[in-house]
C-alpha cells in the first residue's frame, strides 16, 4: 500500500483524524528538530522548539492554503519558534550558560572542531548540513522540506563542506598532532 | 597533516559529530499538547477557513483599492499637479509659439444604406494647415484621397476663399468667423489647464508614444450626454499631437463594430450619423509656402463673391439679455463673461435637461446654435459682433457698463458702441437694462468716449 501524501494526511487531520496528524508528526519530526537545532545548537532546546512548532501547526492547520506544502509551512513555523526561543534564551541566560550551551558532548577534538565549523556556516548552508547529518534526511526529503530540488541540495551540501574544509584548515582547529 | 585531507574524511566526521536525531514520540507530544490536539476539530477548522478566506478577500480588495487609488492619485499628482504641470506648460507654450501648424481633421460617421439594411463606418479626412497670424488652409479629400475642395481663410481680416476642383468654381466670402485667430488649438489651452483633466493611458503614435488625458463634461446635442475630449501629449516632446472629441470612452473608432462592415455607396444613403472626430498628426513649425495661404484661386477659376454669416445687432442684444437672465437676471461684470460664468455654466451642463431652468436651457441652446454657426461657445455672438466682424462696429467704440445692472432696468446703460455705416455717424447706440436701444450723442453719454 502506498504511503499517503502530506496533502491527504493534512486533509484527513483537518477532518478531525488525529492519527493522520500523528503520521505527519512522525514523518517530519526529524527535519523539524534539525531546523530548530540550526538556530539553537542544543538538542533539548531544538526538540522543545520542534514540538512547539507542531503545536502551532496543529492549531493553525485550517490556515494552510496549499496542503501539499505542509513540510515547508511547518519548517517556516519551526524557524520562527526557534528564533524566538534563541532570543529568549539569550536574554535569560548568563554568559557562562551560553558558553556551556554552545558546547557539545563530543570528546574528540576533531568532532568538536567540526561542530564549531558548522556553527560558523551561513544559516542556509548550516540548515542543509544539519538536516542531512543531524536529522539524517535524504536529499529528496531535504528538498521537500526546503521546497527545492535534490540537485540543489546536493550542490549546497558540497559547497558547505568546501567552506568547512577551508575553515578548518585556516583555523587549524582540526590540525592533527604528528 | 591537516584535517580534513579530503571530502570523504569531512563527510565521515560530520556523520560522527552529530548524535542521531531523537525518535518522534507522538503519544508523548499529544499528552503535552492536548489543547493543540483539541484544535483538530472539523467545525473549528471550517470556520477558520471561512474566516481566513473572508479576511484574505477583504485584505486583497482593500489592497487592490488602495493600489488603484495610489496609482490614480500618483498619476494625477504626477501628470496634473506635479511634474505634469511642467509638461503641460511646455505643451501650452508650443501651441502658443507655433508659427505654423499642420494637422488632419478626421471625422467618423455611420452611413446607412438607402434600404436601411446596412450600416458601415466612414472616415473623412481634411488636411489642414495654419500660419500665424490667423491664416488657415483646409484641403478636403474624397474617399480615394483625391483633393475635392480647398478653403483658405484669413481670420484676422475676415475673408475666406473656397474653390472646388470639380467645375473650377471659387467663392470668396467676405467674412468668416469660424476660425480662431489665436490659432487652431487655442481652444485646447483651457482644457489643458482644467482640474477636470485625467490621465487615462498611453497609445502608440506615428512618432512614438503619447499620454492620453481626458476632459469629461456634460453636453448635449439634441439630448444631454456625458461627453469627453481626449488630448494626446507626446511622451518625449510634450507636444499636443492629437485631440479627439468625444474621447475613446464615448466613441472609439478602433473598436467600432461598424468598422468591419463592407462600405456601400456613400452617395446613396438613407442616414448619415456623425459619431465623433478630432485632429491628429499635429506637427508644429513645418515650413509652409506663402502661396498656400493666398486668397486667390488657381488660374482658370470663376470667382463668386458672397457675404458671410454675421451676427446682427438684434441677435447680439438678445444674447446680452439671455446671459443676464442666466446670471440671476443681472448683467455680468464683464461683457466677455464666459470665464467668470464657467462654473455656473458647467453646473448647468451637468444637470439633466428636465431639471434645467428656462434661463439655463435658453442659454445652453443658444450657445449650441452659435457654436454650430461660428464654432465658439459662450460669448460668441458678442465676440463676433464687436471683435471678429470688422464691418459691424467702429473699432474701440464699444464700452460695457453692465456690471450689476438688473435685467429690465430701463434707466441704466448696459453698453454703447458706434455702428459702421450708421445714418447718424456721430451718435452712439446705447443698450439699456430693459434691452431697449437708443441713439445718443457722445456729449449725452455719462462717460467720455474714446477718441
Amino acid at each position: 500500500m502506498l504511503a499517503r501524501t502530506d496533502a491527504e494526511l493534512v486533509d484527513a487531520a483537518r477532518k478531525g483524524d488525529v492519527s493522520s496528524f500523528g503520521e505527519l508528526y512522525r514523518r517530519h519530526y526529524a527535519a523539524t528538530v534539525g531546523i530548530a537545532y540550526c538556530r539553537l545548537a542544543d538538542h533539548h532546546l531544538a526538540e522543545d522548539a520542534a514540538q512547539e512548532a507542531f503545536a502551532v501547526a496543529c492549531r493553525d492547520l485550517g490556515r494552510l492554503r496549499q496542503m501539499d506544502r505542509f513540510a515547508q509551512w511547518l519548517g517556516a513555523i519551526c524557524r520562527k519558534v526557534a528564533i524566538r526561543a534563541a532570543k529568549s534564551r539569550f536574554r535569560h541566560s548568563l554568559p557562562e550558560d551560553t558558553a556551556l550551551a554552545a558546547k557539545t558532548t563530543g570528546s574528540d577534538e576533531r568532532l568538536e572542531a567540526v561542530r564549531q565549523s558548522v556553527e560558523r556556516l551561513p544559516a542556509a548552508a548550516r540548515e542543509v548540513v544539519l538536516l542531512h547529518y543531524f536529522s539524517g534526511l535524504s536529499y529528496e526529503k531535504i528538498a521537500a522540506t526546503l521546497g527545492t530540488s535534490p540537485q540543489a541540495v546536493h550542490g549546497r551540501l558540497l559547497r558547505a563542506r568546501r567552506k568547512m574544509a577551508e575553515d578548518l584548515r585556516r583555523n587549524g582547529l582540526g590540525r592533527r598532532e604528528p | 597533516m591537516s584535517f580534513p585531507k579530503d571530502d570523504n574524511e569531512l563527510n565521515n566526521a560530520l556523520s560522527e559529530a552529530f548524535a542521531p536525531s531523537p525518535p518522534a514520540d507522538f503519544d508523548a507530544w499529544c499528552r503535552q499538547h492536548s489543547q493543540a490536539v483539541g484544535c483538530l476539530d472539523p467545525q473549528r477548522i471550517n470556520a477558520e477557513t471561512r474566516r481566513r478566506r473572508l479576511t484574505s478577500r477583504t485584505i486583497m480588495f482593500a489592497a487592490a483599492a488602495a493600489a488603484v487609488a495610489a496609482v490614480w492619485f500618483g498619476a494625477l499628482t504626477f501628470f496634473v499637479h506635479g511634474p505634469g504641470a511642467n509638461a503641460f506648460a511646455l505643451t501650452v507654450e508650443q501651441i502658443r509659439r507655433a508659427r505654423t501648424i499642420t494637422w488632419k481633421n478626421v471625422f467618423y460617421e455611420h452611413i446607412t444604406s438607402k434600404d436601411g439594411k446596412r450600416t458601415w463606418a466612414h472616415t473623412g479626412v481634411i488636411e489642414c494647415a495654419y500660419r500665424a497670424p490667423g491664416l488657415y488652409r483646409e484641403v478636403r479629400l474624397d474617399d480615394n484621397r483625391q483633393v475635392k475642395t480647398v478653403e483658405i481663410a484669413d481670420s484676422i481680416h475676415g475673408r475666406k476663399l473656397t474653390y472646388s476642383l470639380k467645375g473650377k468654381k471659387a467663392t470668396l466670402s467676405e467674412f468668416t468667423p469660424r476660425h480662431d485667430d489665436a490659432g487652431p488649438f487655442a481652444f485646447s489651452l483651457e482644457k489643458l489647464n482644467s482640474p477636470n483633466l485625467q490621465w487615462v493611458g498611453k497609445r502608440k503614435t506615428a512618432f512614438g508614444e503619447a499620454n492620453i488625458f481626458r476632459h469629461t463634461f456634460r453636453w448635449y446635442v439634441g439630448r444631454e450626454r456625458d461627453w469627453s475630449m481626449d488630448l494626446w501629449i507626446d511622451v518625449k516632446t510634450k507636444q499636443l499631437v492629437a485631440l479627439y472629441q468625444p474621447g475613446a470612452d464615448v466613441y472609439d473608432p478602433e473598436h467600432d463594430p461598424a468598422r468591419n462592415a463592407p462600405p456601400g455607396d456613400a452617395s446613396n444613403y438613407s442616414m448619415r450619423r456623425m459619431m465623433g472626430g478630432g485632429q491628429e498628426d499635429i506637427r508644429y513649425d513645418v515650413p509652409l509656402d506663402d502661396s498656400l495661404f493666398r486668397l486667390q484661386p488657381p488660374e482658370g477659376y470663376s470667382v463668386e463673391v458672397k457675404p458671410g454669416d454675421r451676427v446682427t445687432e438684434k441677435e447680439m442684444i438678445r444674447y446680452l439679455g439671455i446671459v443676464a437672465d442666466f446670471n440671476d437676471k443681472t448683467f455680468p461684470d464683464e461683457a466677455f463673461s464666459s470665464w467668470k460664468l464657467l462654473d455656473k455654466i458647467d453646473r448647468a451642463r451637468k444637470k439633466p435637461r428636465k431639471d434645467l431652468t428656462t434661463a439655463e436651457r435658453t442659454l445652453l441652446d443658444t450657445d449650441m446654435r452659435y457654436g454650430w454657426r461660428f464654432g465658439g461657445s459662450t460669448d460668441e455672438p458678442i465676440l463676433v459682433f464687436f471683435i471678429r466682424d470688422p464691418d459691424t462696429t467702429v473699432k474701440n467704440s464699444f464700452r460695457y457698463l453692465g456690471k450689476g445692472v438688473k435685467l429690465g432696468d430701463k434707466g441704466r446703460i448696459v453698453c454703447w458702441y458706434q455702428l459702421k455705416g450708421a445714418k447718424s455717424p456721430n451718435t452712439y447706440r446705447v443698450v439699456y437694462g430693459d434691452l431697449s436701444v437708443k441713439d445718443v450723442a457722445p456729449e449725452d453719454l455719462p462717460l467720455p468716449v474714446r477718441p
